[in-house]
């Protein structure tokens, strides 16, 4: 363990708690030793709505998590979702200061400040501020334009923000668990791209779409750089919601009916199909037809999907997405709803896992922990390729790594 | 019998406070753009009257002609905000009423619910209206909920009496303005916004019977639309211009307060659409504006449709939009409520009342607020009008039998709701859709 480094990330899910431990190799790779998962009590939408329970829930994640990696935890990542997210894209451009016309780390760092300078209430926090790319007097597609000579720089900058007591009430469940420290929050639908695209696909274009249990999570990636994302706060709840509601039964049972026997593809076999609910003491009918119990779920799930396509269309960059579409998160198990989002894009859909890592290759194949994992490999990019002789808590070490890294925190 | 062809007496009646002020503004505007043209044909330009019992309030009032209601009972001072004291100032002045009702074909009663004058006079005023064999059509506002619990129960114990009494009740729930206004609207401004919507919708109905029409929509399809219905009928007015007015005119009527986003349409069973145009009005347009409205509804609904000309409206397009739910809705609450007043409502739809009996307690006599009673009627109106409209009828129907509260959002009722573009993601989809499951 002496040369490797340990970094934890943390995903706070509607339906669960789950916490990924990855390791630094020497080499810079991260592999996954360990993952703990503790069902999420007292979260609703992606966000803490019962900070006691949640707070347990926490610590029992951690706690699972130490026990399969074999590790203590100290300090981790943690993830951000909800309503509350949004997004711009935003230009910053500053007169080179630089001596003799070079472009320095400063002109860099304020032709960013500057793009994420506006539009953000006050009553948000920017999450992420990600370059896409830079302009040196007007050249188009520059990708780093440290040292190079000009006199005006422009950065193209995408920017997340998020409320910022709600983002910190999620710090506060995660501390209240010591020693636990959170060493920053990264938004989840960026994690969850980060997990699953692979550069090349990144180049490409795709659309990475998280659907968990509270939250549909989504992001947009064009030429190699983030260009759109957003959170729209529907998610497999929803569909459970819906099924309780339309076939009129418990909210449990209708979670597992939706697990057990349901799908969002629609055929003519399954009508008048009954499916008795047996074990269950209620009134009347205790058998509910399987159509309506799918027509349900598929009008939930297609109308989530034609959501995030709405957004797309707006972000204007539905045509450029050459490598398709990337479904995760807890739905991308619903059956049937591959198919139902290639209709709804138009596009190639796939259900993401985590190429981009090692590990554990059984958790990396679920698209449900494809969030945590990205949160923890972001974790890793922050902390930077491993130095020798670096011992492994070294946090100063690690921030100043942070900021020379192209993904620029608040 | 269109006003076009004979002159059809109609009765503008402001009641009370709220009432006169919506006649004021009326009289104001003008009920352009019909007045102009019919004053010629010597025909039926509306009788305006504001009636009130507070004299003060009467004598700044713009109208023409004033009825002073009840001196005797209230020395003309107002009610108070009672509105048995209303109602006994209408009774005192019957024979005066009577005289005024008598031969008309068409009564509008504008009043705001919830105060003395306009809850305890207009039901009395609706019910001698219609005995002298006018279509009446009472155009009321529920209070705002700062106004408090008790003239909220005086005005649901209102409601329920007009509606038993009138043709239509037309209902705006000032609380739904407010909510548009937002929180920087002075106390003013949203009294004046609901006195305009009361104001708009006498005009809009007005204007649909009188102008000459490219499709004619009479006084008696207004009456097969409304007599009879005695249960809430919602409004929605838009006006659009350019090239797409259409679908404008469509979309701004859609989402004027009360239809709340067409909601209200998915369940209504009687559909008025009342579109007047310029000479360019095209019927493509006209095709097009209807459809709109069409595709919203689900319950297979009887739509009347007129189009109208007007010189006034060159390039523009204005579209009036009368929905209502269908009188079963008034069997259900019949047969589940426990107001012994609406039994007797199912056995004889107009109640007539020998004058010296004393009329319905007010306010509401308080049934045993017990986890079993149903929800008060302004509830009912207001859930539907929130929203939580394409329930079906079979589930209310249930709802009340059981007369538990329906979460109709499941897990996410308390909860900060989803809001995307307007719609509320949490309710599920296939309700918001009024699909039927099952």
């Amino acid at each position: 363990m002496s040369r490797s480094r340990i970094v934890v990330g943390m995903e706070i899910g509607t339906s669960k708690i789950c916490t990924v431990v990855g390791e630094q190799r020497d080499d810079g790779a991260l592999a996954i030793i360990g993952i703990g998962e503790c069902p999420a009590r007292g979260v609703r939408k992606a966000e803490v709505v019962d900070l006691e329970t949640a707070v347990q829930c926490v610590h029992q994640s951690v706690a699972a998590a130490e026990d399969s990696a074999g590790v203590e935890i100290r300090s981790l990542y943690a993830g951000v979702s909800g309503s509350h997210i949004r997004s711009f894209n935003n230009r910053g451009i500053v007169p080179v200061q630089g001596e003799g016309g070079e472009i320095s780390d400063s002109d860099v760092e304020s032709a960013v400040r500057n793009a994420r300078a506006i539009n953000v209430p006050p009553e948000n926090a920017v999450l992420h501020s990600l370059c896409q790319h830079y302009y040196v007097d007007g050249q188009d597609g520059v990708l780093n334009p440290l040292g190079m000579l000009g006199a005006r720089l422009s950065a193209d900058v995408h920017v997340i923000h998020g409320g910022r007591n709600r983002t910190q009430n999620l710090i506060k469940c995660i501390r209240s668990v010591p020693p636990l420290e959170v060493n920053e929050v990264v938004f989840n639908g960026f994690a969850a791209a980060l997990a699953v695209l692979s550069d090349e696909q990144r180049q490409q274009g795709a659309l990475v779409i998280d659907m968990g249990g509270g939250t549909t999570d989504f992001v947009v990636y064009v030429g190699g750089a983030i260009k759109h994302s957003g959170v729209i706060a529907v998610g497999g709840d929803h569909i459970s919601n819906d099924v309780s509601l339309g076939l009129k039964i418990p909210c449990s049972r209708a979670e597992r009916l939706k697990v057990e026997h349901g799908t969002v593809a629609l055929d003519d076999s399954m009508k008048g199909k009954a499916i008795s609910l047996t074990g269950e003491i209620s009134i009347g009918s205790n058998v509910i037809f399987k159509d309506h119990l799918c027509q349900v779920m598929q009008l939930r799930a297609e109308e989530t999907l034609q959501l995030v396509k709405r957004e797309l269309d707006k972000s204007g960059f539905g045509e450029l997405l050459g490598a398709g579409v990337f479904l995760v998160g807890g739905c991308a198990h619903v059956r049937g709803i591959k198919d139902l989002a290639a209709d709804v894009f138009g596009l190639p859909v796939q259900i993401g896992s985590s190429q981009t890592v090692m590990g554990l290759t059984a958790a990396l194949d679920r698209p449900e922990y494809a969030a945590p994992i990205g949160i923890t490999r972001f974790g890793a990019i922050q902390m930077g390729p491993p130095k020798k002789r670096e011992s492994a808590g070294n946090v100063i070490g690690r921030a100043i790594y942070g900021l020379i890294s192209k993904m620029r925190m608040f | 019998m269109s006003v076009r062809e004979k002159n059809v007496r109609i009765l503008v009646l402001g009641v009370g406070g709220a009432g006169c002020n919506a006649v004021d503004r009326i009289a104001m505007d003008g009920l352009r753009p019909a007045d102009a043209a019919e004053n010629q044909s010597g025909g039926s330009v509306p009788h305006l009257v504001a009636i009130n019992t507070d004299s003060q309030a009467l004598s700044t009032s713009l109208c023409g002609e004033k009825f002073q209601l009840g001196i005797k009972t209230t020395f003309g001072l107002g009610a108070g905000g009672d509105p048995s004291v209303g109602r006994k100032a209408a009774m005192e002045d019957r024979d005066r009423i009577a005289e005024m009702v008598k031969g008309t074909d068409l009564v509008f009663i504008a009043a705001g619910l919830g105060g003395g004058t306009g809850t305890g006079a207009s039901p009395f005023i609706a019910q001698m209206a219609k005995q002298a064999g006018a279509l009446t059509l009472a155009f009321v506002t529920l209070p705002f909920e700062f106004e408090g619990d008790r003239r909220r129960d005086q005005a649901d114990a209102g409601l329920d009496e007009l509606k038993r009494v009138s043709d239509a009740v037309v209902c705006v729930p000032n609380d739904r303005l407010f909510a548009l206004a937002g929180d920087k609207a002075t106390v003013l401004d949203a009294f004046r916004a609901a006195d305009d919507l009361l104001a708009d919708g006498v005009r809009g109905i007005w204007r649909m019977l009188t102008k000459p029409g490219l499709i004619n929509l009479d006084f008696n399809d207004l009456r097969r639309a409304l007599e009879g219905r005695h249960d809430e009928t919602v409004f929605g007015i838009g006006e659009g211009q350019g090239d797409d007015k259409a679908a404008a005119a469509a979309f701004a009527a859609l989402n004027s307060p009360l239809l709340d986003g067409g909601a209200i349409i998915a369940e209504a069973e009687t559909i008025l659409v009342s579109l007047v145009g310029g000479p360019d009005l095209g019927l493509g347009e006209v095709q097009r504006a209807v459809s709109a409205i069409r595709k919203k509804a689900t319950q297979n609904p009887h739509i009347f449709m007129g189009a109208a000309i007007d010189e006034n409206f060159t390039g523009k397009l204005s579209m009036l939009v009368i929905a209502s739910r269908g009188a079963s809705a008034i069997a259900d609450d019949a047969v589940t409520s426990p107001l012994p007043s609406e039994r007797e409502l199912a056995a004889s739809p107009v109640v007539e009342r020998s004058p010296s009996e004393p009329v319905v307690a007010l306010p509401a006599p308080a049934p045993p607020v017990a986890a079993g009673s149903p929800p008060r009627p302004v509830e009912r109106f207001l859930e539907r009008v929130a929203g939580k409209a394409a329930t079906g009828k079979r589930e209310r129907a249930k709802q009340q039998t059981l007369g538990l509260e329906v979460n109709i959002k499941g897990r996410f009722d308390k909860l900060e709701p989803t809001v995307y573009e307007g719609e509320d993601l949490d309710l599920p989809t296939f309700l918001r859709r009024g699909i039927k499951i099952a």
